[in-house]
């Protein structure tokens, strides 16, 4: 019983810590050209980035970085927002992403999370999960599943941070 | 209550010590549960019916993370594990727990850890929730990087057996290089190369055969990466593992993996060949199907997660086989005469599979007293047989397909898909890994080898979106199948009709019919009508539904999942922090 307390106490303080925010781990991740870099790497110099899992096999995932691609030249001139997609494309597919990124025209920053190690260090469940960063890299927003619209208040959040303004929900 | 005291202020403490910059606690819950209804069309003896009627499973991941520290937690429950799913999940426990550091060259794990050397052939710790496989190794594990491109691991320790551990212990070493990171290469060519070693000591005991105790697996590999070329090739040799998946056979197993893909402007192609023979690599010798893997073999096959076609899905043929696949995409950019005002993007993708060219080494085990010809026979001798170059007599598996994507207008966009497959039913689902295909080859008592039960499927399906007003869309499935093949109670043409309204960023709401009206019995010429309803609010995610699903991998409310067949309500908790 008592480790019952002791977890959920622990629960209670991590939910509790909403000001604390998370960073991107120090994690290895490679970009398509096979070079490993560290997640807590990414950066946008001091302007917001979202940070979005996917796969080639997954529809909503790939409908939602279509959507997202459609403005993000529109997104870049008015915030400096950046994107970086992370696929958890095994190594069954992971040949597969370059190709399939210049198939769907994206122009993302692209890397591969093989055995889903960074998915797990930052407790994604299932894709798509997209999280947004503040120009200081910490994790102010993050989100689950797509469906047709969700960019529209993703964008939202994003013209807030580029304001200097803070996100009350997580 | 003075203990709880005591854990209440120590923690009231430690939220301040959070807040002043002394870590964060992250972490995701997931629970299921399914109350059945019983189906006497899907299931008329009540075998998938379970006793228990509610089933619910869950999970709770924790993730402690300060500066270079991390440490975590799971902790799962089954109760009991849901129809189709491993049933030797029972109960509830903490099954995964480590502590990881990270600093300078180093990176340690102590605990429990995935990991995965190369495309994974020789080693590939990891975790498949929707199929119940979870293969963590319990040991510790040192990542050296002494300068940028170069690294080491090294790994030890004893595999995941449910809510036990395997006593076989494994053993890996693996090198990567990148030399144009280590060369500082002013030019845009990578080459890298790697070498991994996989040892596995097993104790076995057998009256009838003497088990080597330790068995190693080695492997090779290289990459060259330009801006438009990637080749990637890796081999490996396995010693001699007599198991149940080969016949108890104390032959060496190979495999090959090539992957290659070239990309220039919108076009991209991609190529894949395998050839595997005997490579089984588990922590113990007889296992169920996905139990105690220690490698991982790539399929080189296209992952369908649309309901129809998913059901003809192929795996991996553990014991051989050989096959390729071939894919090209294009994007005809706006304002070109084929891509219009938004674009068109065309895919295509042609893969097989076949056996090896083996033959068997065979001894006659029965003999019909009247003809006095073979009735039954067995695989014999040390090796089992011999491999031949060249394509094998039983082709196994087929997959063509294209699909065309095209936006219409400001409001509706569309996905087309066709589908061909050829599919050896015998050789993909009756090992399910693909093992004992020996029944399948020419033999004393088959002189042509057996007539496998293979077939053609075709298929098509259109996923058409309305984006109705801002925040509301309608995307529509329909799908359909058409095939002679019939698998026991499983085959025949369908028709699938999907509806999924949704308001974002919060609702949704789906129905689907999916009707089997060519099954070769009558009596399972049925719909699988199902509804599904979830409420999305910011990563916390509630999903309900009700209805009769087919099994496949299944899609909808924009999350994939494996599902098995069912009947009766759902519900569905998820939730990160």
């Amino acid at each position: 019983m008592k480790k019952w307390i002791a977890l959920f106490a622990l629960l209670a303080v991590s939910l509790g810590n909403t000001n604390s925010n998370g960073k991107m781990p120090d994690i290895k991740i490679k970009d398509l050209n096979g070079s490993l870099i560290s997640a807590s790497s990414l950066t946008n110099n001091g302007k917001p980035m979202v940070v979005s899992f996917w796969a080639t096999w997954c529809k909503p995932c790939v409908r939602e970085l279509n959507a997202i691609n459609e403005q993000i030249v529109d997104w870049e001139d008015e915030t400096g927002v950046k994107l970086v997609a992370i696929s958890i494309d095994d190594s069954r597919q992971s040949a597969r992403v370059r190709p399939f990124v210049a198939s769907q025209g994206w122009e993302y920053e692209v890397y591969l999370d093989e055995n889903s190690e960074l998915r797990r260090a930052l407790n994604v469940n299932n894709i798509p999960h997209t999280f947004l960063l503040n120009g200081a890299g910490e994790i102010v927003w993050q989100h689950n599943g797509y469906f047709p619209g969700d960019e529209d208040h993703l964008y939202e959040l994003v013209q807030k941070l580029a304001k200097g303004e803070t996100i009350e929900h997580k | 209550m003075k203990k709880l005291l005591t854990v209440l202020l120590v923690f009231t403490g430690s939220t301040f010590l959070f807040a002043q910059n002394f870590g964060r606690i992250s972490g995701n819950f997931q629970t299921d549960f399914q109350y059945y209804l019983r189906d006497t069309l899907i299931d008329p003896l009540g075998e998938a019916y379970p006793d228990e009627r509610l089933l619910g499973t869950g999970f709770l991941n924790l993730t402690y993370q300060r500066d270079n520290f991390i440490a975590g937690i799971r902790y799962e429950n089954y109760q009991n594990n849901r129809v189709g799913l491993p049933q030797d999940y029972k109960g509830e426990g903490i099954t995964y727990r480590y502590a990881r550091f990270i600093k300078d060259k180093w990176d340690i794990t102590a605990g429990n850890f995935y990991e995965q050397f190369g495309s994974g052939i020789i080693l590939r710790a990891y975790e498949e929730r929707g199929l119940g496989l979870d293969n963590n190794l319990d040991g510790v594990r040192t990542i050296y990087t002494p300068m940028e491109g170069l690294t080491f691991k090294g790994v030890i320790g004893r595999q995941r057996n449910f809510f036990e551990k395997s006593n076989t212990i494994v053993r890996g070493f693996d090198t990567e290089w990148s030399l144009r990171n280590t060369l500082q290469w002013e030019s845009t060519t990578n080459v890298i190369l790697g070498a991994g070693l996989v040892s596995k000591f097993q104790e076995v005991t057998s009256p009838f055969y003497t088990y080597p105790q330790n068995v190693a697996a080695g492997a090779f590999r290289g990459t060259v990466i330009t801006p438009t070329l990637n080749f990637s090739a890796e081999y490996a040799y396995k010693a001699n593992d007599p198991s149940t998946d080969n016949e108890i056979i104390y032959k060496p197993g190979h495999a090959l993996y090539i992957s290659s893909s070239y990309t220039r402007g919108s076009l991209g192609l991609t190529g894949e060949i395998k050839y595997y023979d005997n490579f089984s690599f588990r922590s113990e010798p007889n296992t169920q199907p996905q139990q105690l893997l220690i490698g991982y073999l790539p399929s080189a096959t296209t992952l369908h997660t649309y309901a129809l076609p998913a059901l003809y899905s192929y795996n991996t043929s553990l014991t051989g086989e050989q096959g390729f696949q071939l894919g090209a995409s294009y994007y005809f950019k706006r304002g070109t005469p084929l891509g219009g005002k938004y674009g068109l993007k065309v895919e295509a993708s042609l893969a097989q599979s076949y056996s090896l060219n083996k033959d068997y080494e065979y001894r006659v085990t029965a003999i019909d007293s009247v003809t006095n010809l073979p009735t039954d026979s067995t695989v014999s001798g040390t090796d089992g047989y011999t491999t031949n170059f060249g394509l094998g007599p039983i082709k196994y598996f087929q997959d063509f397909h294209i699909q065309v994507k095209k936006k219409l207008s400001k409001k509706v966009s569309i996905t087309g898909t066709y589908y061909n497959f050829y599919f050896n039913s015998d050789a993909i689902r009756k090992g399910t890994a693909g093992v004992a295909d020996y029944q399948l080859y020419p033999n004393a008592d088959n002189p042509n080898g057996l007539e496998p039960n293979a077939f053609p499927v075709n298929a098509i399906v259109l996923d058409i979106l309305w984006k109705l007003k801002p925040g509301h869309s309608l995307r529509t499935e329909i799908q359909g199948l058409w095939t002679d093949g019939q698998d026991d109670r499983f085959g025949g043409d369908w028709a699938l009709l999907l509806l999924e309204y949704s308001i974002a960023p919060h609702w949704f709401l789906a129905v689907q019919d999916a009707y089997n009206y060519g099954n070769g019995l009558e009596e399972l010429q049925i719909h699988y009508l199902s509804v599904n309803a979830g409420y999305t609010l910011g990563t916390t995610r509630l999903q309900v539904g009700y209805g009769r699903q087919q099994e496949g991998v299944f899609c909808v409310g924009g999350i994939c999942r494996v599902v098995p067949a069912s009947n009766g309500f759902t519900l569905s908790l998820t939730t990160n922090f």
